[in-house]
């Protein structure tokens, strides 16, 4: 009996419906994209026709992306809730892609091979990631409706019957909606292939018509569908025979695109230019293995072993423009590996374009050679070569081996996400949700850091606004736009670029009534802390919720850019529109006319002969052979090298080994690199080490380490260590020394010594003030009174003057608390121009104490960073290099030479650890040495200096800030030594008289008229006295 | 047959818009009768009083006017009736004091119009106030406080000027006054200056059968006016690893309040060598202490307090013994490390765990540091070490050196 392909095509549906129904309920949460995709839902889902959402970088327009898969989830979460209408819709798309699948391998092969295409397109490696470790569901539903849109264009060109046009328009309009740029490229990588195969089947037919005519009875019509050969003249006279239909389907493209027309309106209304985002698949994959792992080789899975077959079968004559496409798009999906992409692609193009999408559609093209090449090996004729010639032993081992490929590669992509997480841990939303919606939280922008793409999830569950988003199109702050900054909430993984863009946002919030920060990730705890941020509490999912004083509430009219009336109907109608209509043409239309029995559907191209498959050459067979050995015997020995590589090899690798755990905290294996002969035990290693804290122990990353090693014996070495380290807030250089020891023929190091101060109490204690506003009022939730507010506490400002170093202007001065509560200060200066325009206005960022008590005097010194970082691209070539002290300087257009500084307090009541002093200050050169002292009963987590220079008048001359990388526990003390860094060609533009200083919209009251000239912790040095006030983070306080 | 059908349609849909079309400009747009053509002069609003007290017990009707329209202009917004069936003013129109502007439009024409006034009542159930600063120092008048009323009458409505409020308020000291004030615009108030007790001022404020809420000003302490100092053990031993806690006396400000609560107090520290440390503390309850580390060397240490741009005490003179005694020194076997101890203490004991002891390689230039622990500490010698080199250890300031 016959075996019906179709058969397959059912399994394969089925096959997909239990597999990814189940399988993708529980890789949703971890996938990059899926939701952002929620988010989109949501905002149809709330409000249809009105693309404006304020939730995301302080407003943009949804126009931005096409709608169609975010508008069915909308319409699903009515019934079953957001998550699970994406899920569903993932689900049907996936069915659609299989019978896309099917129906494209047809094109191409016979029809029993395309449902082993279809089968295989349920466990297809790039379509699994696409899904299930990326959430491409838009992506998806892009390349589904573009591969069942192909057999219609196929048949419009060939037979030309008008309701083939009509069909394969209606769904190459449904896959505009979902997903515009697979439609865009299609065009060229799909589309025109699959015209040019009508073109070329047309002139076979008539070839074989002609034949007939000769009565050439020998003639063998395999042989020609399969292997014909044609010069480019007979293509040529072929097509200008189909001239009217690929001119009429050519006009319909235009139309297609329109259906999206409000995201082509948007993107050519929308003034902001955005830098392009770095992106893995542009890497050179082998510079940087792991991009090619994950943009070309899983992709690719096991396509990439049979590629020979995939090459041998569409460089065939009647193949020969799918198989231009493939090998196109196959080298432009090997990125940045050789410059053939680029130059082919041009500079921008390449900087704009993610390449993975290259080899993702090239999988798709390979999809029915590899379904081909199984379908021959189960049971076509590659069964009975391999039975033949090597036994049914060895057939059955070799099948079993490419379906074990599938079945090993299947599994390792969808298990990717667990044992490499993508993606922070899933965090429970609730809290964040309920903390936003109580006490009028959500009349402030919030900032989520360290949540990954999980903080579009929050999005959808909120009202409230983020400065931040998840979709980096939409970006319009130029703090973002003009720095390749997907997220203000990775920055850490974003280097200089990144830090820096974050800090401009936590050191004027003001400017984007941003108040509240939810913190995963303590890596950016100190950033928040200099910054003048505080710790308001930690949510019963662990995440440490920050807050900024004294931001001013949004206002209630925000800024928009509206649409014009008919887009924004346009938008709402038109996606879901064209798929109704598609529906109706598709399904409806055919329905109706088979039942009134009518034939205007009717072609030959279901009648048509099967496609049969040529034979493979001989030397084709043996090269696929040749080359699955070569790429199993690579895998294997690179699987065997890292299985068996141990870094005690040599005295160098076993201490950067050494570095690398300890940088990543690996201890236990840090610890397996110690002398086993006297290293401590892991328990007593694990104790010291948990005790240690600091800006180097807790928040750095290792970026750059050089390792020298010296010669003392045959067993020993001695090895210098230079390591470069970044933090959130300085970048660091360390070295060290460490014995390097062979034992039994393995390398170790010496285990370093740690801190052994025993302190000198067993129990200290310390009065603390404590503070809490409560208001006067009830419990509820009518809003603050003007009985609740607190009086803001009054400051003075004791100096301050305008300086110039390096082209860099900087306000400098001193201030004192002279009120009798805690004050949480904010100060900020304004610069102008000769005419008295206002030119910049910036606020203190780490070089000051944000919290001050009464009588308290500080110094401060403002920064003027420019808003834009493009100065830096222009200037700097490896600008992604992370640095986080690096400065972007304001480009004034006229010289200041005016200034006013505002202050303003609010009480406050956190981080009021005062328990710590300097000690034996001296200066020794040009380093100013001396000890932290810590006495209370506090650990500091990372000890901040404030440096001053003050003149013969004991004005403030400059400040200079210093992070002293390890932490300070309890009656402990650490030494430091910081450079003196005082710049004699500081230049004084002006300096500041009283009616410069503002506090808290007042003039500045000089209440203090004294000026401490005795007493005051301070050493002269070349004519001026340096003096030092400590600020400590501290991490883990006891009032929290 | 089909066709023909459609087009039949298409001319009845054309024949039923085009009847439309007339019948809408016959009948819709046709022009009103022209009231006013006849120059009827109308007095409907000519009994309405010009000037009444605010109350809820006045109605007024008006009689019907067809095509006429009642438009009320007023700080409270602008309305508009129809006259068509006449109406009778709302007594929420003779509740909202202010003057009104009332006309009456006929065909877009203003035929009458009238300007009432409607006087606020007296103050009446509660009355706002406010209290500007909600602190201030007790500086004797340097600082003040605006305290502000705003008295409504029983409709809400701003209270007619000089409508008199009594406020009382209760100083910290005790004493008790009242002052009358009289509104203007709506508004009263009155000046609270500092006195120099800190503790609360009680403001209350009444006007016939109205009254306000209790508001407080609070007096806060002033500045400190003097700090003294003194050590609270008198056993000092230079041992650079205990505390001993420098304690102020109780610290008021000029009028004797004692000072607030977390008053910052800065410390200098000058040891024998002249070295400079720094401490800080806070006060609380009048008082301020901090833990200072016992110096390296024995001999005078200068304690000193202040607040900055303000206030600083007296210098306070300590002595210092010193802690270690006696101490043997060491070299390890092939000279990995020093070996310093046993560590004599001034009551012959081994010295406390974590005393420090100073390792300086004199040629090499190198300092290392370490912990005595039982008496005893091991320093490493650093591999870069010559032969020759001198090796000086300081432990509490009494030095041994050795070579290497």
């Amino acid at each position: 009996m016959t075996k019906k392909p179709f058969n397959l095509l059912f399994v394969a549906m089925v096959l997909s419906l239990v597999f990814h129904g189940t399988i993708f309920f529980f890789t949703v949460d971890s996938t990059y994209d899926a939701y952002v995709h929620m988010f989109f839902a949501d905002h149809y889902a709330k409000n249809w026709f009105e693309p404006w959402d304020n939730r995301w970088y302080t407003g943009f327009n949804v126009t931005s992306y096409p709608p169609l898969v975010h508008m069915l989830v909308a319409l699903f979460s009515k019934v079953i809730g957001l998550r699970n209408g994406f899920i569903l819709n993932a689900v049907l798309v996936m069915q659609l892609l299989v019978v896309g699948v099917y129906r494209f391998s047809l094109l191409w092969t016979n029809k029993r091979a395309a449902g082993y295409a279809a089968l295989l397109a349920c466990f297809g490696s790039s379509i699994l990631e696409a899904l299930h470790l990326f959430g491409q569901v838009p992506t998806l539903m892009g390349i589904s409706c573009l591969l069942n849109a192909l057999p219609e264009i196929y048949r419009w060109i060939k037979y030309g019957k008008w309701y083939r046009l009509l069909t394969g328009i209606t769904i190459m309009g449904v896959g505009v909606t979902s997903h515009h740029v697979t439609t865009i490229f299609g065009m060229v990588f799909f589309v025109a292939p699959v015209m040019g195969l009508a073109v070329l089947d047309s002139l076979i037919e008539r070839k074989k018509s002609k034949n007939l005519s000769n009565e050439n009875l020998n003639f063998d019509m395999a042989e020609l569908s399969s292997s014909a050969r044609f010069g480019l003249v007979d293509i040529l006279l072929e097509a200008k025979n189909k001239w009217k239909e690929i001119i009429i389907f050519g006009a319909c493209v235009p139309f297609v695109m329109l259906l999206i027309f409000p995201y082509f309106y948007w993107s050519s209304t929308d003034p902001i230019t955005q830098v392009s985002i770095p992106h893995g698949s542009r890497d050179s994959f082998i510079e940087v293995p792991s991009s090619g792992l994950m943009f070309f080789l899983i992709p690719l899975g096991i396509q990439l072993l049979l590629l020979p077959y995939i090459f041998s079968r569409v460089w065939t004559s009647r193949n020969f423009f799918i198989g231009l496409s493939f090998s196109l798009l196959l080298l432009f999906g090997t990125g940045g590996t050789t410059p053939i992409p680029k130059i082919m692609l041009g500079a921008n193009a390449f900087n704009i374009l993610t390449l993975d999408r290259f080899t993702f559609w090239a999988s798709i093209i390979g999809l029915p050679f590899i379904g081909e090449f199984f379908y021959r090996v189960i049971e076509g004729d590659f069964r009975v070569y391999l039975r033949d010639r090597f036994g049914t032993t060895f057939y059955r081992l070799f099948a079993g081996f490419i379906g074990g490929v599938v079945a090993i590669l299947t599994i390792f992509i969808i298990s990717l996400g667990n044992f490499r997480p993508l993606q922070p841990k899933s965090i429970d939303m609730k809290p964040i949700v309920q903390f936003l919606e109580r006490d009028q939280h959500e009349n402030w922008r919030y900032m989520t850091l360290g949540f990954g793409d999980q903080m579009a999830w929050l999005s959808a569950q909120t009202k409230a606004q983020s400065v931040d988003g998840n979709y980096h199109s939409a970006r319009r702050l130029p703090e973002m736009t003009t720095r390749p900054l997907e997220r203000l909430e990775n920055s850490k993984f974003k280097g200089l670029e990144g830090i820096g863009s974050l800090q401009q946002f936590l050191t004027v919030p003001e400017k984007y009534f941003l108040k509240f920060v939810f913190s995963n990730d303590k890596f950016y705890d100190p950033i928040l802390y200099f910054a003048g941020w505080e710790r308001v509490q930690r949510l019963e999912n662990g995440i440490m919720v920050w807050q900024k004083q004294d931001v001013p509430p949004l206002p209630t009219v925000l800024p928009k850019k509206d649409l014009p009336k008919i887009i924004k109907v346009w938008w709402g109608v038109m996606p879901v529109g064209i798929l109704i209509l598609a529906f109706a043409v598709n399904f409806i239309l055919l329905w109706y006319s088979r039942i009134l029995n009518k034939d205007f559907y009717k072609d030959e191209y279901m009648s048509s002969e099967d496609i049969v498959v040529p034979d493979l050459k001989r030397r084709t067979r043996l090269f696929l052979i040749f080359w699955i050995i070569t790429i199993m015997s690579i895998v294997m020995a690179v699987s065997f090298k890292t299985a068996t590589y141990s870094p005690h090899q040599s005295p160098q690798s076993v201490v950067e080994a050494y570095y690398d755990a300890i940088d990543f905290k690996y201890f236990k294996v840090a610890h397996g690199f110690f002398d086993p002969t006297d290293s401590p035990t892991f328990d007593d290693y694990f104790v010291k080490l948990s005790v240690e804290d600091g800006i180097l122990a807790s928040y750095a990353k290792l970026n750059n380490l050089t390792v020298k090693l010296k010669k003392i014996n045959n067993e020993k070495y001695e090895a210098y260590i230079n390591a470069e380290w970044i933090t959130p807030v300085e970048e660091y250089y360390t070295t060290a020394s460490h014995l390097v020891v062979k034992h039994k023929d393995k390398w170790y190091i010496k285990a370093p010594s740690f801190d052994s101060n025993i302190p000198a109490d067993t129990f200290i204690e310390e009065k603390k003030i404590g503070l809490h506003g409560h208001g006067k009022r009830q419990a509820g939730t009518k809003p603050t009174q003007h009985d609740d507010v607190l009086d803001r506490p009054e400051l003075q400002i004791l100096n301050g003057r305008l300086v110039m170093l390096d082209s860099s202007y900087f306000v400098i001065g001193e201030l004192q608390n002279i009120d009798v509560y805690p004050a949480h200060i904010t100060i900020s200066s304004d610069l102008y121009d000769r005419n008295g325009r206002k030119l910049v206005s910036y606020n203190a960022k780490y070089a000051t104490i944000h919290r001050i008590l009464p009588m308290e005097k500080i110094p401060f010194k403002i920064e003027f960073e420019s808003t834009a970082w493009k100065y830096v691209r222009e200037t700097k070539k490896s600008s992604d290099k992370f640095n986080p002290n690096e400065f972007s300087p304001f480009k004034f257009s006229s010289p200041p030479v005016d200034f006013k500084i505002f202050a303003r307090s609010v009480v406050d009541k956190n981080d009021l650890y005062r328990s710590y002093g300097v000690q034996d200050l001296k200066v020794k050169g040009e380093l100013l040495s001396g000890n932290l002292l810590n006495y209370g009963t506090e650990e500091i987590s990372v000890p901040k200096l404030l440096i001053s220079y003050s003149d013969q008048n004991n004005d403030l001359a400059w400040l200079d800030t210093y992070f002293m990388r390890d932490g300070i526990r309890q009656q402990r003390k650490r030494e430091f030594t910081a450079p003196l860094r005082y710049n004699k060609e500081l230049k004084i533009i002006k300096v500041g008289t009283n009616a410069d200083f503002f506090v808290n919209g007042l003039g500045n009251s000089i209440v203090l008229k004294e000026k401490s000239k005795v007493v005051s912790v301070n050493i002269e040095t070349k004519g001026f006295r340096v003096s030092i006030l400590p600020d400590g983070y501290i991490a883990n306080p006891t009032l929290y | 047959m089909k066709k023909i059908r459609l087009k039949q349609l298409f001319t009845l849909l054309f024949a039923l818009l085009l009847l439309g079309v007339i019948v809408f400009f016959l009948f819709v747009k046709s022009k009103p009768k022209n009231v006013s053509s006849n120059s009827r002069k109308l007095n409907l609003l000519g009994n309405l009083p010009s000037n009444i007290l605010a109350s809820d017990n006045f109605q007024f009707e008006i009689a019907a006017s067809p095509q006429c329209l009642l438009k009320i202009n007023s700080a409270w917004g602008i309305k508009t009736y129809d006259l068509s069936n006449g109406m009778t003013l709302p007594k929420a129109f003779f509740t909202d004091a202010g003057q009104h502007f009332i006309s009456v439009w006929c065909n877009f024409r203003k035929m009458e119009s009238k300007t009432i006034t409607i006087n606020s009542l007296k103050p009446h159930g509660k009355i706002e106030s406010y209290i500007g600063s909600k602190s201030i120092p007790a500086d004797n008048g340097l600082h003040w406080s605006m305290f502000t009323v705003l008295p409504v009458d029983k409709y809400d409505n701003m209270v007619v000027d000089n409508s008199s409020i009594d406020i009382n308020i209760l100083r910290p000291n005790g004493q008790r006054f009242s002052k009358n004030v009289n509104t203007k615009d709506g508004i009263g108030f009155i000046k609270i200056s500092s006195q120099i007790l800190n503790g609360k001022t009680l403001i209350s404020t009444t006007s016939g059968n109205a009254y306000g809420k209790e508001k407080e000003l609070l007096e806060l302490p002033n500045f400190p006016k003097e700090i003294f100092i003194k050590a609270e053990s008198d056993i000092l031993y230079a041992d650079s690893r205990q505390f001993f806690k420098i304690i102020t006396k109780e610290l008021f400000d000029l009028y004797g309040n004692r000072v607030s609560n977390g008053t910052m107090i800065n410390f200098k520290v000058i040891d024998s060598k002249g070295n400079s440390s720094f401490y800080r503390t806070y006060a609380m309850d009048g008082l301020a202490s901090v833990n200072i580390q016992n110096p390296d060397y024995p001999g005078k240490l200068i304690v000193v307090a202040y607040i900055d741009n303000l206030v600083q005490s007296q210098a306070l003179n300590l002595n210092f013994k010193p802690y270690v005694t006696n101490f043997n020194l060491k070299l390890g076997p092939k000279g990995e490390y020093v070996t310093i101890g046993p560590v004599i203490g001034p009551l012959s004991q081994l010295v406390s765990d974590g005393k420090e002891a100073t390792v300086f390689f004199q040629k090499s230039q190198i300092l290392k540091k370490g912990i005595i622990k039982e008496g005893t500490a091991n320093v490493e010698v650093p591999k870069t070490i010559l032969r020759g080199d001198k090796i000086v250890v300081t432990v509490g300031g009494l030095q041994k050196q050795i070579n290497f």
